[in-house]
């Protein structure tokens, strides 16, 4: 519990950042609600998109025009912000510590490695979902100020979705961060890495591939308009996020045991 | 590193030492590193551990830690095997890395009863006694403090869990020489409690003044393991000679083992260091009209600097 205090602390205030700055642009989002309820546009414009570039966006014809709008500007963004805000926490967790040299202080405590990682996973998994909870309750009472009723429950399931792909890839930076000391570079890469991923994803959106090719990717197994419109967590994605997951942190523990704290 | 055949008598030895290791290395991919170093230290003793830079000296002590694994030999430490006992170790051991980085955006408290808590360890006496001790205000965040108050915390966070062996690597860096006596001081009530301390430092006025015995290592091998008193007396010596009349004086310079040499008096005094045998020495200067011959010890800071100029063996 001391390991998970002490990391949870030291993020605080990188949390509150993020947490104001979503909560903010969800809030200025949900402003938008009433013009975009009572406007037809944007329904009548998603239904006229060829359909790879609906799949480019992740648009789904059939959704209210509020939905429309929630998906294609919060849903879009939150498939981003998620994963690079996972990614940071990752590589704050180990490579901050060597970098900073309060690697030497830490590890020379009578700590437990692989207690030590997942409580350092376990903060990320619960900033994340503090970030997507606060954008959820921003937008219900965003969205509520302006007397918009929107599909709560299926935004929900939408942030409940994405906060599963930034937990994957934040697990996927996590392991990759055990090789890296630097933690300038280590930003660099795991950023470079979640924009890469998202581009193989979005290509693939256009012109799918066969399913193992997909399978490993974690965009590929994030879909907002599919979460609002089926109103439900999408179970199989769901599990495929949690598999990359579980994954990614075993084996970052395996290695993380054996890493060799250097001067 | 947990399946050697034990050495007859290593287990036993090592667990009545504090540190005992067995051909302990950890050799980088450059070749640097810890090399095949055997050591003994007793329990409630405090040795000194010297080297210069890039000697090995950090390696050696981030092994016996648990922060690098050993790339060959073992140790045990307290009894505890370094490898596979590394955790119940680190519980019992106070660390103080050279570069003393705590947590910056936390108060020294802060940072002390965090160690504490990990530690398993309630009482917080000892943690204020020694802030009292080293003259530290453990309620400013530490980005807030001077490099010397920084140490201070790092100092109190290797002692407050009342370790039973401490490992100091350069503890008094940054400390005014005011500050260095009362750490020295502090050092020595904790071994008059039995505390065994393991100092590594370039202060050779610290190491004599605390230390039983050192160790002197060199790229990575350790050269000599020794009293101070004895390492003084073997390894050099510090002579001055005069001679009266009107003799010719010996070549000095070309007497084995002279150096520095030094000439005055009308080229009748010399000084020299010498690392020789006295005997031979003594054989060289007879017959010449020897008046005055004077013989001393030379500080462990000139011990220390013979070692790596001239090549010390063990």
């Amino acid at each position: 519990m001391t390991l998970l205090r002490q990391h949870f602390r030291s993020q605080r205030t990188g949390l509150l950042i993020w947490l104001g700055a979503n909560v903010a642009a969800t809030l200025m989002v949900a402003s938008l609600g009433n013009s975009v309820s009572q406007s037809q546009a944007l329904p009548k414009l998603v239904e006229k998109l060829p359909a790879n570039i609906q799949a480019l966006f992740g648009l789904a014809p059939g959704l209210s025009a509020v939905d429309s709008f929630i998906q294609a500007k919060l849903g879009f963004w939150i498939i981003l912000a998620f994963p690079i805000y996972g990614c940071l926490l990752a590589i704050s967790a180990v490579t901050r510590e060597v970098d900073r040299h309060t690697a030497d202080f830490l590890f020379t405590l009578p700590i437990d490695r692989a207690r030590l990682l997942v409580s350092r996973w376990a903060v990320m998994v619960a900033d994340i979902a503090i970030l997507g909870l606060g954008i959820w309750v921003a937008l219900v009472a965003g969205l509520k100020g302006v007397g918009v009723t929107g599909s709560w429950s299926g935004y929900f399931w939408m942030i409940a979705q994405t906060w599963l792909l930034g937990v994957a890839v934040g697990s996927l930076a996590l392991l990759a961060s055990v090789w890296i000391d630097d933690y300038g570079a280590g930003t660099k890469y795991s950023l470079a890495g979640v924009g890469a991923l998202f581009a193989l994803d979005m290509g693939f959106r256009i012109n799918p591939p066969p399913w193992w090719a997909l399978v490993w990717n974690p965009f590929a197994h994030a879909n907002s308009a599919r979460s609002i419109m089926e109103n439900r967590l999408l179970w199989g994605d769901a599990a495929a996020l949690a598999v990359i997951a579980a994954l990614a942190l075993a084996l970052a523990v395996h290695f993380f045991a054996r890493k060799q704290i250097r001067a | 590193m947990g399946d050697f055949a034990p050495t007859e008598g290593y287990a036993e030895s090592g667990s009545a030492a504090a540190i005992a290791l067995e051909n302990l290395s950890h050799v980088y991919r450059n070749g640097r590193g810890a090399k095949n170093v055997d050591l003994r230290i007793g329990r409630g003793e405090v040795f000194g551990f010297l080297g210069p830079n890039g000697a090995g000296k950090t390696t050696l002590i981030r092994t016996l830690l648990g922060l690098i694994a050993p790339t060959g030999g073992r140790g045990q430490v307290l009894g505890l095997d370094i490898v596979g006992q590394s955790r119940e170790l680190r519980r019992r051991v106070g660390y103080l890395p050279g570069e003393a980085s705590l947590y910056d955006w936390l108060t020294g408290y802060q940072n002390v009863d965090f160690a504490l808590r990990v530690r398993g360890v309630a009482d917080r006496s000892r943690l204020k006694r020694l802030a009292g001790v080293l003259d530290v205000d453990l309620g400013r965040r530490l980005k807030t403090l001077s490099h010397g108050n920084r140490q201070k915390v790092a100092i109190i966070a290797a002692l407050a869990h009342d370790p039973d062996l401490l490992i100091l690597d350069e503890p008094t860096s940054g400390l005014d020489p005011l500050m260095q006596e009362t750490f020295q001081n502090l050092m020595r009530e904790e071994n008059s409690r039995g505390k065994t301390i393991f100092l590594s430092s370039h202060i050779m006025g610290e190491v004599e003044a605390l230390c039983d015995r050192v160790g002197v290592i060199r790229d990575g091998r350790m050269v000599a393991v020794d009293s101070v008193e004895h390492l003084r007396k073997q390894r050099m010596k510090y002579v001055t000679c005069e001679f009266a009349g009107s003799e010719p004086v010996p070549d000095l310079a070309a007497v084995a083992g002279v150096r520095d040499l030094q000439v005055s008096g009308q080229g009748r005094r010399f000084s020299f260091a010498f690392t020789g045998s006295l005997d031979s020495l003594v054989q060289s200067l007879a017959g010449r009209g020897l008046s005055d011959l004077t013989v001393t010890d030379p500080p462990l800071e000139e011990v220390f600097r013979a070692f790596y100029e001239q090549g010390g063996s063990r």
